[in-house]
């Protein structure tokens, strides 16, 4: 059952186009973040999704009904804002029963819902006190408590942990990740940290320049990403050309940098077309020149450029004699330190399912 | 830790202390002088005071003129700040939030009353409303009074709805309240130290105005500053001395409980 469409969402502000066709269709109960550098449009399809924002064309739909031209209050959308926009004049408890009370439920009712949902975000002692004296992941709970509260058709997150330090942020991750799933609340996350969007939804809309690029599960996204750009922005990757050296019916030959060369399902690549190859560092690993099976699967050649330690990974650079960077991760406890001193001789294996080939 | 500072920037903090302290001082030593002056229980204002007394407080209450007008004087300044700073929401809200053709024009006209010779605009006003038959009456001195105070709580408003911030109407919006309920359960209260700090303002200005009022007044009708100057004009005992006093004492009474309570000097100031 969906629980959120967008059909062909165009949107223009001040004359210029926002949004290209956004098309989405989220499941009852489903996580989704958008993803993007900032100016993507991400904050614009959410706020179109709120209502703060009229299409000029295209439809967003809750359950199969289209609620364009309904006002942001009659949507009943729960709405978390980046800066978490807690009202200062109210308590704590005032600002969960907000929303109640704009639904005319008042009395015990009310006052046992709010009592409910703060202890769930685990701040039913802080009910008395007023925003300005909350820490600032206590004021992101008391904005989730307010927008859930009010059993919202979908929830949006507007950056939701974007103004919380690292550690708290880490801990903030899996408890909404716990209540989204625990409600059952179809969710939207607006953000343009990827780590968040990969840990805390269930699919991952990634956005560029107004439009969703590609859309799929964090593992999908992250493992076979479909466009350079996308591979490019969600975390570390080594993006380098290759030429279409030989090809016969099923398979092609890929040539490029550092030695690199590999044999792939042909697909539609043709002889000599140059092709863009990307693989993340962490699917590069150091052999031990000579070996025998290193004929087998495909490896670079360079000479070890620099070295970054960086607790449970160790980076590290390669030049190869083309003078093409690349960057591998491994775990610290796999190498030894002479395979690494700067200006030795290295070799890497690159793991063959997850080398990507991307046309220009 | 201790850091040295440079000699040069010492002296220069020394030099604007120095400086703020004298111009406090050039403005308070008028009120204190006026303050000692009450208590002098000689029949001529003069200074040094000779015996302390309290006579001229009791004959404020004796002078009748002053009492009926320090009346007139209230109802005014009340009704007019609070008529004005409710026109001040609807206008400030418009100029803060919309755009719409002569909006520049339209603000620099609300707010140009601040700028424009009193005089100048006691004489438009008593033209007008002798052309339009309502001159002389309680009505067109208030209006005359609305027309220059309404500028101070508008400034106070639209200072207080830019620091206000934005995603709050929206977070109310979207928890089901409609425009109006967002508006006076979320904005309003937001703007409770421009109201507060634009009213008093409003109330205060009008209250000791000179200038226009003098063009608006005949008669029956004077408001409390007219009657004051009257009566030194005619008297030379410390009277008004006696009431300066109370009324500086007032006032401050007054602005220091808003400024405690609605931190109103930070919004003014802006």
């Amino acid at each position: 059952m969906t629980g959120l469409e967008l059909d062909n969402i165009s949107v223009w502000l001040n004359g210029q186009q926002i949004l290209y066709d956004v098309s989405m269709s989220i499941k009852k109960g489903e996580c989704v973040a958008l993803l993007g550098p900032s100016g993507c449009g991400k904050t614009t399809t959410l706020r179109t999704i709120a209502g703060f924002i009229h299409p000029q064309s295209g439809d967003v739909r809750v359950a199969g009904k289209s609620c364009i031209g309904l006002a942001p209050n009659k949507r009943n959308m729960g709405l978390v804002f980046q800066d978490y926009a807690l009202f200062p004049h109210m308590t704590v408890a005032q600002n969960v029963a907000y929303g109640l009370r704009m639904r005319k439920q008042t009395g015990p009712e009310s006052d046992k819902l709010v009592k409910q949902f703060l202890e769930m975000v685990q701040l039913d002692h802080v009910g008395d006190r007023l925003p300005e004296n909350l820490s600032g992941g206590q004021k992101q709970r008391v904005a989730l408590a307010r927008a859930l509260v009010i059993k919202p058709d979908i929830l949006l997150l507007d950056e939701p942990l974007g103004a919380l330090d690292r550690k708290l942020r880490d801990q903030m991750q899996v408890e909404l990740k716990q209540l989204q799933k625990q409600l059952g609340v179809t969710t939207i996350i607006v953000t343009h940290d990827q780590e968040e969007a990969l840990s805390l939804a269930d699919r991952v809309a990634v956005m560029f320049s107004g439009a969703i690029w590609e859309i799929g599960s964090p593992q999908a996204l992250y493992d076979m990403p479909r466009h350079r750009d996308v591979m490019d922005f969600l975390g570390g990757s080594n993006l380098f050309n290759c030429c279409v050296t030989d090809v016969d019916d099923e398979n092609a030959t890929l040539s490029g940098p550092g030695g690199f060369q590999t044999v792939l399902k042909r697909g539609d690549l043709t002889l000599n077309e140059d092709v863009l190859v990307g693989i993340r560092p962490e699917h590069l690993s150091i052999s031990i020149p000579n070996e025998a099976d290193a004929d087998k699967a495909p490896t670079l050649r360079g000479l070890v450029h620099e070295t970054v330690y960086k607790g449970t990974l160790m980076e590290i650079l390669i030049k190869t004699h083309d003078d093409h960077m690349f960057r591998a991760s491994v775990s610290p406890r796999s190498i030894s330190q002479a395979q690494i001193t700067s200006g030795n001789p290295i070799s890497l294996v690159l793991e063959k399912d997850y080398i990507r080939v991307f046309k220009s | 830790m201790q850091t040295s500072k440079a000699p040069t920037k010492n002296s220069f903090n020394y030099a604007v202390s120095i400086t703020a302290w004298l111009a406090l001082i050039f403005l308070l030593a008028p009120v204190l002088l006026t303050a000692i002056v009450s208590f002098n229980s000689s029949f001529f204002i003069e200074f040094p005071p000779k015996a302390f007394s309290f006579k001229w407080y009791w004959n404020i209450a004796n002078i009748a003129a002053i009492g009926q007008s320090t009346l007139i004087s209230l109802s005014i300044a009340f009704v007019a700040a609070l008529l004005c700073t409710t026109l001040a929401i609807a206008a400030a809200l418009a100029i803060a939030r919309y755009h719409f053709p002569g909006k520049v024009l339209m603000t620099a006209f609300l707010l140009s009353p601040i700028t424009m010779p009193m005089v100048a605009v006691g004489i438009a006003l008593i033209q007008f409303f002798i052309l339009i038959g309502t001159a002389f009456t309680w009505y067109s001195l208030l209006i005359g009074h609305m027309v220059l105070v309404i500028a101070y709580p508008i400034r106070t408003l639209l200072a207080s709805l830019t620091l206000m911030n934005p995603s709050l109407e929206e977070a109310s919006l979207s928890l089901g309240a409609s425009k109006f309920m967002a508006f006076w359960t979320v904005t309003l209260p937001q703007l409770k130290p421009g109201l507060i700090s634009g009213f008093l303002f409003a109330f205060l200005i009008s209250f000791d105005n000179y200038p226009i009022s003098v063009f608006l007044v005949r008669g029956g009708l004077t408001t409390m500053p007219i009657e004051i100057f009257n009566y030194i004009a005619q008297n030379l005992d410390p009277t008004p001395a006696a009431f300066s006093t109370l009324y500086v004492i007032i006032v401050s009474l007054i602005i220091a409980f808003a400024e405690r309570r609605y931190r109103i000097i930070s919004y003014s100031i802006k």
